[in-house]
C-alpha cells in the first residue's frame, strides 16, 4: 500500500520517456480524424490560467477532429453541481475527478487502463489513481504536491532555517522565533478542511509515527480517540498565538494576499499552487516548500500527492470513441496545463518544468527521505468526509476546550461511520 | 348566471396554479418523501429511516443557530428597512435641489444582484485593505476584524441586506406620504395638532397599506436570504451566519445529507408558514380604507 | 419679521439637508467606487482599496470585453428574462383577476394558499425540483428554467395584482357585464387598461429579480453555454484550487456586466421610480 518514490527518478523517467513519445505522438493524432459533427460535453472546475491552457488544448482538438466541445465551467460550484448531476444520473461525457476518481466517481466512470497513455503515467500518478485491481478511471495530467508552504523571506528575516525543521517540535520552535520577530508564524485558515484533514495524516497512518492505523481506517473500525492527539497538537497553535486572529473566517485568497505582503511564514498542508499564486501577486517574494513534519526524529516527513487536473469519461457516454480520442489528445498536449497549474507533471509529454516541479525538487534536495502518499483523506476516509472535516475545523477553531474536542471527535466519528456504511452498500 | 361567471373567473386561475403545482407543490411533496430517507443526494440507493431525520433536528446546534439567524435576517432586515426607508422617504420628500438624484441613487442597489453585491462588499469589510479599515486607519484607529464572530457576521449581513433593499421601502413610503390628501393634514393643523401628533395619528394610519406591502415584501425577502451570504461570509465562521436556506443547500451539497436536508426544508416551510400567516392577517385587519 | 425668520430657518435646514444628502450619496456609491477602483488595478497592486490604484491599467477591461462567455451570458439572461416576464404577467394577471372577483370561500382560500406559496424558499425545493426536471428532460433548457422561475414568482405577481384589482370598483365590472361583456372581455377592456401602470412596475420588478437570480440557474443550467450573466460574473470571482484569483479582472467583468443594468436604470428611471410610486399610490 505504501510507496516511497524518489522524485528525481520520476523526473528522470519523465524526461527519457518524453523523447520516445515525441515521435509517437504525431502518428497517434492523425488516426483520430473522422469525428466531424460530433459533440461532447466536458465539465471542469479549473479557472484562470489553467482553464485558459485547457481551452487551448480543447481548441486544438476541435480543430484537428471537427468535434464540437461544450465546456461547462463550474468553478467553485463544481462539486455541488456534479452531485446534482450524479443524482440525475446525467453526467457530462468528460469531467474532472479532482481526487475522487476512486471513492466517489468510480461507479460512473470508464476503466481506462487499456489506453495507450495509461502506460506512460508516472508512479506518482499511478499511486494516486490506480485501483487495487489495476483499473484506472482518470487521466491525471498534473499532480498536486501538498506539503508546508514557506515564505522564505519571512523565515530569513526571523533568523529561521526552514530546511532544518524535521519534527513538530522543531516547527513550534521556529514559530516561536518568527512570532518574536513580529510575523504571524502559521497562516492556516479554518474555513478549509486542510489543517485537519490533510496535515494530520502523518501522525495517524504511517510507520514510525505515533499511530499506524491505516488498516482500521480502511475497514471502518478505526478508533477516533487517536484523533485527539492531532487536536491537542493543533491547540498549541492557538495557545501560543501562532495563528491569525481571524483564522476562522479568512479565505485562501486573503492568505495569498497576506503571504504576498510578507506577513506570515507557513501554511501547513497546502499544494504548490498556493505558492504560485503568492508569487503571481508579488513576484519579489521567495516561496518554498517543506514536507509536513514528523512527530519524532525518524518519523515520516510526509508529502501528499493529489490528483491535479484529471479527466475521466462517463461510463454511459454516447461518444465513447470521441472521448477516448480526446483524452489521448490531452495526454499528448498537457504541457501547457501543467505549466499554468504550477503543479507537478505526471506525463512524459510534459517537458516544461513547472513552478511546482521546481519547488518539489528543491524540497527533495533538502529532504531526500521524504515520504509520498496519496492525500490522507482521499485514501483513508470515505467519500463525503471532506465537507465534514471542514465543519469540524470551524468548530475547533471557535473553541479549543476539552468539551469541543470531544464534540469534534464525536462529530467526525458519527459521520465517518455513516459514510463508511453508505460506501459499503454501494 | 352569477355561478357561471364565478366558474369562469376561477378557471382563469388554472394555468397559474398549474404551474405552481408542477414546480412547487410536486417538488415539495418529493422533498417530503425524501425527508424520510437516509440518502447522500446522488446515489441510486435510499434507506428508509422513518422520522429519524426530523428527530435529529432537535439536537442540531447548527439548525438552531441558522433558524435564529433566519429570524434576524427576516425581522431584523424588515425593521431596519422600514426605519431607514421611512426616514429616507421623509428626507427625500423635502423640497430641495437634487432630491430626484438622491432618490435615484438610494434605490440603485436593488438593481444589483445579491451575489455580486456580496462579492463587492467583501472588499469593504475584509480585514486586509478593506475600505472600512482603510478609513479607520486614516483616523489612526487600528484595523478591526469585522466579521470575526458569527454574531458580527450576522449583523453585518443584516445591515448590508437592509442597506441594499432599503430603497424599496423608501419608495413605498414616499408614495404613501405623497398620497395623503393635504386636507387631512390641514384639518389636523386647524384642530391644533402638533407635528408629531399629525405623524402618528394621521399620517401613520394612512400609511398602513403601504406598510403592509413593505413589511410582507421585506419579510419574504429576508427569510429567504441566501445570495449575499454565499459571497460575503460563506456561512462562516463555524457555520454561525447561515440562513436556513443556505444551510439546506450546504447539507445537500457539502455534507451529502440529502434526506436530512429535505427534513430541514420541511421544517423551514413550517416555520415560515407559522410566521407569515398571522402577520399577514394582522396587517390586513389593520388597513384603513380611505 | 416673521417671514424673515421663517426664511432663515429654511436656509439653515438647507445646509443640513445637503450634508445628509452628500453622506447618503457616499454611502450608496461606495461599492461602485470600490468595484471600479479595483477594476483598473494590476493583480500585483496590493495598496489600500480606499485609495486610487498605484498604476492604472485597461488590460482588465480589454479581457472583459473580449470575453465571449460574458456576451453569451447577456444573451441567455435576456431570453430568460423575457420569457419569465411574459409568463408571469399574462398568467398571473388573469389569475389575479379571477381571484379578486370570484369571491366566496374558495377564492379566499386560494388567496391564503397563494400567500403561503409565496413564502416557500426556493432552496428548500431544490432537490425535488431538480429530479423532476431531469425526469422530463428539462435540464439545460432556458425555457424550462423560465417555467420554473415563473412558477416561483407567480404567487408574488398574483398577490400584487390581486390587491390592486380589489381596489378597482366592482361597479365597473358590473356595468360591463350589463353591457353584455364576458369575463375575458371585461378583463381586457376594463381591467387591463387600469393595470397598465402597475404592470410596468411589476415587469421591472420581475425583470430585475430574474436577471439577478443565482441559485436556481446555477443548478438548472449546468451547460456552460447556457450560463446567465450573473453566473459568468460569479465565476470570475471564483477562488477554486489551482489558480490565482484575479480580483481586478473579476471586477472589470462585473463592471461591464453592471453597466447596461445601470444605464437602463437611469434611462428608465421615470418608469422604475415613478412607476413604483404610482403603483403604490394608485
Amino acid at each position: 500500500m505504501k510507496k516511497r518514490i524518489g522524485m528525481k527518478q520520476v523526473t528522470a523517467m519523465c524526461l527519457t520517456a518524453c523523447t520516445v513519445l515525441a515521435s509517437a505522438s504525431g502518428a497517434a493524432a492523425s488516426e483520430a480524424a473522422d469525428f466531424g459533427g460530433k459533440t461532447i460535453e466536458i465539465a471542469t472546475y479549473l479557472s484562470g490560467e489553467t482553464l485558459a491552457a485547457y481551452k487551448e488544448v480543447i481548441a486544438g482538438f476541435e480543430g484537428e477532429t471537427g468535434v464540437t466541445v461544450t465546456l461547462d465551467e463550474y468553478g467553485d460550484d463544481y462539486e455541488s453541481t456534479m452531485k446534482t448531476r450524479m443524482a440525475a444520473n446525467d453526467l457530462p461525457d468528460i469531467f474532472e475527478t479532482h481526487g475522487w476518481s476512486l471513492i466517489r466517481y468510480k461507479e460512473y466512470l470508464t476503466d481506462l487502463s487499456g489506453e495507450a497513455w495509461a502506460a506512460d503515467l508516472n508512479k506518482a500518478a499511478l499511486g494516486v489513481i490506480q485501483d487495487t485491481d489495476g483499473a484506472l478511471y482518470t487521466l491525471m495530467t498534473t499532480g498536486s504536491c501538498l506539503g508546508t508552504a514557506v515564505n522564505m523571506d519571512v523565515c530569513e528575516a526571523a533568523g529561521v532555517d526552514p530546511w532544518a525543521i524535521e519534527t513538530w517540535e522543531d516547527f513550534n520552535a521556529a514559530c516561536d522565533k518568527i512570532k518574536e520577530a513580529g510575523y504571524v508564524p502559521v497562516a492556516n485558515y479554518f474555513t478549509s478542511a486542510g489543517a485537519l484533514a490533510n496535515a494530520n495524516g502523518s501522525w495517524l497512518s504511517y510507520e514510525g509515527e505515533m499511530f499506524n492505523d491505516n488498516e482500521a481506517m480502511l475497514n471502518g473500525t478505526w478508533d477516533w480517540e487517536n484523533f485527539r492527539t492531532i487536536l491537542d497538537y493543533l491547540q498549541t497553535w492557538f495557545d501560543n498565538g501562532y495563528l491569525y486572529e481571524d483564522c476562522g473566517t479568512i479565505k485562501q485568497a486573503d492568505v495569498i494576499e497576506r503571504c504576498a505582503k510578507n506577513e506570515c511564514a507557513f501554511v501547513v498542508g497546502i499544494g504548490t499552487s498556493f505558492q504560485a499564486a503568492v508569487v503571481a501577486q508579488n513576484p519579489d517574494v521567495t516561496m518554498g516548500m517543506i514536507p509536513i513534519c514528523a512527530s519524532q526524529a525518524d518519523g515520516a516527513r510526509f508529502c501528499g500527492i493529489g490528483e491535479g487536473a484529471s479527466f475521466g469519461i462517463w461510463k454511459d457516454t454516447e461518444e465513447m470513441e470521441v472521448c477516448k480520442a480526446f483524452l489521448s489528445y490531452v495526454a499528448e498536449n498537457a504541457d501547457g496545463i501543467n505549466v499554468a497549474a504550477g503543479e507537478i507533471s505526471t506525463l512524459p509529454s510534459e517537458t516544461t518544468k513547472s513552478y511546482g516541479m521546481n519547488m518539489m525538487e528543491e524540497m527533495e534536495s533538502h529532504y531526500p527521505e521524504v515520504f509520498y502518499d496519496n492525500l490522507w483523506d482521499r485514501k483513508y476516509m470515505p467519500s463525503g468526509m471532506w465537507g465534514i472535516f471542514q465543519n469540524a475545523a470551524g468548530m475547533f477553531c471557535e473553541d479549543q476546550s476539552d468539551d469541543t474536542k470531544q464534540e469534534v471527535i464525536d462529530y467526525l466519528k458519527e459521520n465517518y461511520v455513516d459514510l463508511y456504511e453508505a460506501a459499503q452498500e454501494e | 348566471m352569477e355561478k357561471r361567471r364565478k366558474r369562469i373567473l376561477l378557471s382563469l386561475t388554472i394555468p397559474a396554479f398549474l404551474l405552481i403545482f408542477m414546480f412547487m407543490i410536486v417538488p415539495l411533496g418529493n422533498a417530503l418523501r425524501v425527508s424520510f430517507f437516509k440518502w447522500n443526494g446522488y446515489s441510486q440507493k435510499m434507506k428508509f429511516i422513518g422520522l429519524d431525520n426530523y428527530l435529529s433536528i432537535f439536537s442540531d446546534k447548527v439548525f438552531r443557530t441558522s433558524t435564529l439567524n433566519t429570524f434576524v435576517y427576516g425581522f431584523g432586515s424588515t425593521l431596519l428597512q422600514n426605519i431607514f426607508g421611512l426616514s429616507a422617504a421623509i428626507f427625500v420628500n423635502k423640497q430641495f435641489k437634487g432630491r430626484n438624484v438622491i432618490r435615484l441613487i438610494l434605490y440603485m442597489p436593488i438593481m444589483i444582484s445579491g451575489v455580486i453585491m456580496g462579492a463587492i462588499q467583501y472588499y469593504i469589510f475584509n480585514f486586509d485593505n478593506g475600505v472600512l479599515n482603510n478609513l479607520l486607519n486614516l483616523f489612526g484607529i487600528e484595523s478591526i476584524y469585522w466579521m470575526k464572530t458569527g454574531v458580527r457576521s450576522v449583523l453585518i449581513i443584516t445591515l448590508i441586506n437592509s442597506w441594499q433593499a432599503m430603497g424599496f421601502c423608501m419608495l413605498i413610503y414616499l408614495a404613501g406620504l405623497q398620497n395623503i390628501p393635504k386636507m387631512y393634514k390641514e384639518a389636523a393643523l386647524l384642530d391644533g395638532a402638533k407635528k408629531r401628533q399629525i405623524f402618528f395619528q394621521v399620517e401613520l394610519p394612512l400609511l398602513m397599506p403601504a406598510i403592509t406591502t413593505a413589511v410582507i415584501t421585506n419579510l419574504i425577502g429576508g427569510l429567504k436570504l441566501y445570495d449575499i451570504i454565499v459571497t460575503l461570509t460563506n456561512g462562516g465562521p463555524n457555520r454561525k451566519s447561515l440562513s436556513l436556506s443556505y444551510y439546506i443547500s450546504l447539507l445537500y451539497f457539502s455534507d451529502e445529507k440529502a434526506g436530512y436536508s429535505a427534513a430541514v426544508g420541511v421544517a423551514l416551510f413550517l416555520i415560515i408558514f407559522v410566521v407569515a400567516v398571522p402577520i399577514n392577517q394582522y396587517l390586513r385587519s389593520k388597513e384603513v380604507e380611505y | 419679521m416673521e417671514k424673515k425668520r421663517a426664511m432663515l430657518h429654511t436656509k439653515k435646514a438647507g445646509v443640513g439637508v445637503y450634508v445628509v444628502a452628500a453622506f447618503l450619496v457616499l454611502l450608496y456609491l461606495l461599492p461602485i467606487y470600490v468595484l471600479v477602483n479595483q477594476s483598473f488595478r494590476y493583480l500585483t497592486d496590493l495598496s489600500p482599496r480606499l485609495y486610487l490604484p498605484e498604476q492604472v491599467t485597461l488590460d482588465n477591461y480589454l479581457s472583459a470585453f473580449t470575453n465571449s462567455a460574458l456576451w453569451n451570458g447577456f444573451k441567455n439572461s435576456t431570453i430568460h428574462v423575457v420569457e419569465v416576464c411574459a409568463l408571469e404577467i399574462i398568467l398571473g394577471g388573469l389569475a389575479a383577476y379571477g381571484l379578486a372577483r370570484a369571491g366566496g370561500r374558495l377564492s379566499s382560500a386560494l388567496r391564503t394558499f397563494n400567500i403561503c406559496v409565496m413564502m416557500i424558499p426556493s432552496l428548500s425545493l431544490l432537490v425535488g425540483t431538480y429530479s423532476l426536471m431531469v425526469r422530463f428532460g428539462m435540464i439545460n433548457k432556458i425555457w424550462a428554467l423560465s417555467l420554473q422561475a415563473a412558477a416561483l414568482g407567480m404567487s408574488g405577481t398574483m398577490f400584487f395584482y390581486t390587491s390592486f384589482i380589489i381596489s378597482i370598483p366592482k361597479e365597473l365590472d358590473e356595468a360591463a357585464a350589463i353591457d353584455g361583456a364576458g369575463v375575458l372581455g371585461t378583463f381586457f377592456r376594463i381591467i387591463l387598461p387600469q393595470l397598465k401602470p402597475i404592470t410596468v412596475t411589476r415587469l421591472i420588478m420581475i425583470a430585475v429579480g430574474t436577471w439577478n437570480s443565482f441559485a436556481m440557474p446555477t443548478y438548472l443550467l449546468t451547460d456552460g453555454s447556457k450560463a446567465t450573466v450573473i453566473m459568468v460574473v460569479r465565476k470570475a470571482f471564483y477562488t477554486a484550487a489551482g489558480s490565482v484569483q484575479n480580483v481586478p479582472l473579476a471586477c472589470a467583468m462585473c463592471a461591464v456586466a453592471l453597466l447596461p443594468v445601470i444605464v437602463l436604470y437611469i434611462v428608465l428611471q421615470r418608469y422604475i421610480i415613478e412607476g413604483q410610486l404610482d403603483s403604490v399610490s394608485k
